[in-house]
């Protein structure tokens, strides 16, 4: 990752990565005495005292979730990745399976836990929950990666006769390591979130039963002590993979081609030739998913009074008595996760995009951003909304506010690395030129981000929708998400599959139409520049 | 970073510790379901908790500690729940053979198709509690109109029904969202909190948070707490069956110790069991004697722990009706499992 720096000795350097720290820590402070009243914001001595009081069990508990974190981090990862190798060299493996990968990302938790459950052993739960949340953003960051070599040396490649599995090999592999390397930042502390995420579902160890423990017992200093070492791990997690990245691709941003990289792959067809495979793909993932679930109930032998088929997926919004009844509350529910999502989703991606532009004119700012943007990715937001909706209350802000916070992590990153992938020498140009550094930011790092802002964008819509289910569940008792728990805990599992193929269904809708989007968008600004 | 030699404390079989840390797909394509193979020609059990390792499940524990189940011939491993446990789906499966919930989610279950049963009861009266500030007391259900109630999403049509049962308009309550943090009840997001943790209160009261309580069983909310659940093909399988016979008899040993010494079991928790949690003894050993009242009613000194009387079943059943839960207590209880049990007073 370069940043660009202006030249500083080492005391202001040393200065300038303390100053955010001692700020946060200031004003902290200050809202702990200003809110002493309320209870729950403890002032830093308060936390530390709470930690030295854990210090004993921390050992055995952070060992707990770090493990399951770390097998699901190189479960989801490693399929992460030979899907996305998949996909770029086999066509048909993308329009088939991309939907499905789609659907990873935002399928309820109350839907699948009971599931995993089931068909895991031991510790399987939890590490398919921590697997499942870094499968996704891997996989986009995969294909973004293989994508974006240089189709010059393809073509060379191509013409001396090398076939697609040489070409991967030769060429897009290498390509692929930058675009992997901001994915497994954003996936370490995805996998621990989803550890935690996990433990919920019942442990004996681990943060996270840490963590209920002292919110059920309103034990604030150990609350946010617990937090604190999440976010910690999460930072720490989030830092070996930036310096992992960085030494095995010295090379990153050092190339001066241009192209116009897009996640979708380059091939011109006529509309209704395009429509035509689209439609075929669609219902080719159909059909795999349906296989897939019947084949998953029958394997397992899952009783049907909580795994529903596809069959009374349908027959819920079709014969069942009350059919229309359940169909009107279904769109009801829709529309107003469909308005939360879309809410959360501007702010969050319109936040996260000027953040990251801050961030590459003054990466001072990054040392303040970063940490805060995961701190507030790695606690649950099960832990984190009675303080949010405290601040924020539970009405349209609320609701954006938790919405963005699913969404700003992995936009940030990805919009930060594709403003950094621009070469050196094409900003050195525009810098050589006179041109200041922002205008180097404008003329040419905007460009190069592109691809990396549709990579977020992709990413944050499904997230979007995940992140609304969640602030439905928590703050507000309206939309799909409320829908789902209060569906759950009265075993009304036939509703609660409606609404999870529902969320599922638009996730890859909306998805599909960024799809279309981009590749006019990146195309339009490829051209323009040659 | 790569640490795959934590132990797992649940699982004392290493061949199942070593398979957890196995690849999710293996475990898939072997179809392995987490059976224990037996050990010791002791039969393996599991109970599924629905919370975590506390004094709420000293009964339990405090039989695993003083080897009642082992004394029966069984092998009995607890495991701990959490906010998003799934009970009745471990229990239908066969990954546990016991698991512990609540009367009210069975009786869904059931009516949705589970084929489950209740066989015992550890709570005979309901803990779910009204909580407010001591500073601005909710006391009764009738105080409730007009206020907000923080409520977790799954216990909004119990209190409704409860509310409309009680001639209350439940629309004059105003619902919001909560779930086990007592948080924005002290930070007057809600002037009133649905708790389902008999403790609550007293670990509120150790932060400094003075509160007033009453419980929904109060208003008509009597449903057994905590209970039993086995799968109708466990209650079919005759070995199944009586390995599930012979864990309520050691569990009311466990509750009967427990009840016993309540301080005892507290350290045990804080000890041993809930170790990584660092319990505080003293809120420990005060939550237990709260339990005393729930677990040992006047029907217990005389059917035994964890029974599940005719004029209690009648009262679950009446209840229910209440909800909207039309049930019978035939497809709901089976209490011949507490017959064959041993029973202990």
């Amino acid at each position: 990752m370069n940043t660009i720096q202006f030249p500083q000795n080492r005391l202001t350097s040393a200065l300038l990565r303390t100053l955010p720290l001692l700020g946060v820590l200031l004003i902290w402070i200050l809202l702990s005495i200003i809110f002493a009243e309320i209870r729950v914001i403890p002032g830093p001595f308060a936390v530390v005292q709470a930690f030295i009081h854990d210090l004993s069990i921390y050992g055995t508990n952070v060992a707990a979730t770090l493990s399951v974190a770390t097998v699901g981090f190189c479960i989801g990862n490693a399929a992460a990745i030979i899907l996305g190798i998949l996909f770029v060299q086999v066509t048909w493996a993308e329009r088939l399976l991309f939907r499905i990968a789609v659907a990873s990302f935002c399928v309820p938790l109350v839907a699948i836990a009971p599931i995993l459950v089931v068909i895991l052993p031991g510790d399987g739960p939890k590490q398919a929950l921590a697997a499942l949340s870094v499968f996704f953003t891997t996989l986009i960051a995969v294909v973004l990666g293989l994508r974006s070599a240089d189709p010059t040396s393809i073509h060379a490649l191509r013409s001396l006769g090398c076939n697609r599995w040489n070409v991967l090999v030769k060429i897009r592999l290498f390509a692929m390591l930058p675009s992997l390397f901001a994915g497994l930042k954003i996936a370490a502390p995805a996998a621990l979130l989803g550890a935690i995420i996990g433990e919920y579902l019942g442990s004996s160890q681990g943060l996270g039963v840490m963590l209920v423990q002292a919110q059920s017992a309103f034990q604030v200093p150990r609350t946010w002590a617990v937090a604190t070492v999440m976010s910690l791990l999460a930072g720490l997690s989030y830092c070996v993979f930036g310096l992992i990245g960085r030494l095995a691709t010295p090379w990153a941003s050092q190339d001066v081609t241009l192209n116009g990289v897009a996640l979708a792959p380059a091939k011109q067809r006529s509309f209704l030739a395009s429509a035509a495979i689209s439609l075929i793909g669609a219902l080719g993932s159909a059909i795999i998913v349906i296989a897939a679930w019947y084949g998953l109930i029958a394997a397992f032998n899952l009783n049907h009074y909580f795994a529903k088929t596809p069959l009374d997926v349908l027959q819920f919004v079709t014969t069942a008595p009350d059919a229309t009844g359940n169909t009107e509350r279904l769109w009801n529910g829709i529309l107003i996760t469909l308005g939360d999502a879309a809410l959360g989703f501007l702010f969050g991606t319109i936040a996260a995009t000027i953040v990251a532009l801050l961030i590459v004119a003054f990466p001072v700012f990054e040392r303040t951003v970063m940490p805060l943007a995961i701190a507030l990715r790695s606690v649950p937001l099960v832990a984190m909304t009675p303080l949010l909706a405290l601040i924020f209350g539970r009405g349209i802000l609320g609701v954006t506010v938790i919405v963005s916070i699913v969404t700003f992590f992995p936009t940030l990153i990805n919009v930060v690395v594709g403003l950094r992938s621009a070469p050196i020498l094409a900003t050195d140009v525009v810098r050589s030129l006179g041109g200041s550094n922002a205008l180097a930011t404008r003329k040419v790092r905007l460009l190069y981000a592109l691809p990396g802002f549709f990579a977020a964008v992709r990413i944050a819509v499904p997230g979007a929708l995940a992140g609304a289910t969640l602030a439905e569940w928590l703050a507000t008792g309206t939309g799909i998400g409320a829908m789902l728990v209060q569906d759950y805990a009265s075993s009304r599992f036939g509703a609660l599959w409606a609404e999870s193929v529902a969320i599922v269904l638009l996730s890859a809708l909306l998805y599909a139409a960024i799809g279309l989007l981009e590749r006019p968008i990146t195309k339009h600004f490829a051209v323009a520049t040659e | 970073m790569f640490n795959h030699n934590t132990i797992n404390m649940r699982n004392t079989n290493p061949f199942v510790v070593g398979i957890a840390s196995v690849v999710a797909a293996v475990a898939l394509l072997a179809g392995c379901t987490g059976n224990t193979p037996s050990s010791n020609s002791l039969t393996d059990t599991t109970m599924q908790l629905g919370w975590i390792a506390n004094v709420e499940n000293m009964g339990p524990y405090v039989a695993l500690d003083k080897g009642y189940y082992k004394a029966e011939g069984l092998h009995t491993t607890i495991i701990p729940g959490g906010p998003s446990v799934t009970v009745e789906p471990l229990v239908v499966s066969g990954k546990a053979l016991v698991g512990l919930g609540s009367t009210d989610t069975v009786a869904k279950a059931i009516l949705q198709g589970a084929p489950i049963k209740i066989v015992a009861a550890s709570l005979q009266k309901n803990p779910t509690s009204i909580m407010s500030l001591a500073s601005a007391p909710v006391n009764t259900l009738k105080d409730m109109v007009g206020k907000r109630l923080c409520i977790q999403a799954s216990g909004q049509d119990i209190l409704k029904t409860v509310l409309a049962a009680n001639k209350i308009d439940p629309n004059s309550v105003e619902f919001v969202p909560a779930n086990f943090d007592p948080s924005p009840l002290v930070t007057g997001q809600c002037d009133a909190f649905t708790s389902f943790l008999n403790n609550q209160p007293i670990t509120l009261a150790a932060q400094g948070v003075k509160t007033k309580t009453f419980p929904l069983s109060d208003y008509g909310y009597n449903v057994f707490s905590d209970v039993f659940i086995v799968s109708d093909s466990t209650l079919a399988d005759t070995a199944k069956r009586a390995a599930v016979v012979k864990m309520i008899s050691a569990t009311a040993r466990g509750w009967r110790s427990a009840l016993d010494d309540t301080d005892s079991a507290a350290s045990l928790m804080v000890s041993n069991y809930g170790k990584n949690q660092n319990l505080d003894l003293a809120q420990q050993k005060l939550g237990a004697k709260t339990y005393l009242d729930l677990v040992e009613t006047d029907e217990v000194k005389e059917h035994g722990l964890l029974t599940m009387s005719d004029a209690a079943i009648k009262a679950n059943i009446a209840t229910l009706s209440s909800l909207g839960i039309n049930i019978t207590a035939a497809t709901l209880f089976d209490t011949s499992l507490l017959a064959d049990a041993k029973p202990v007073k």
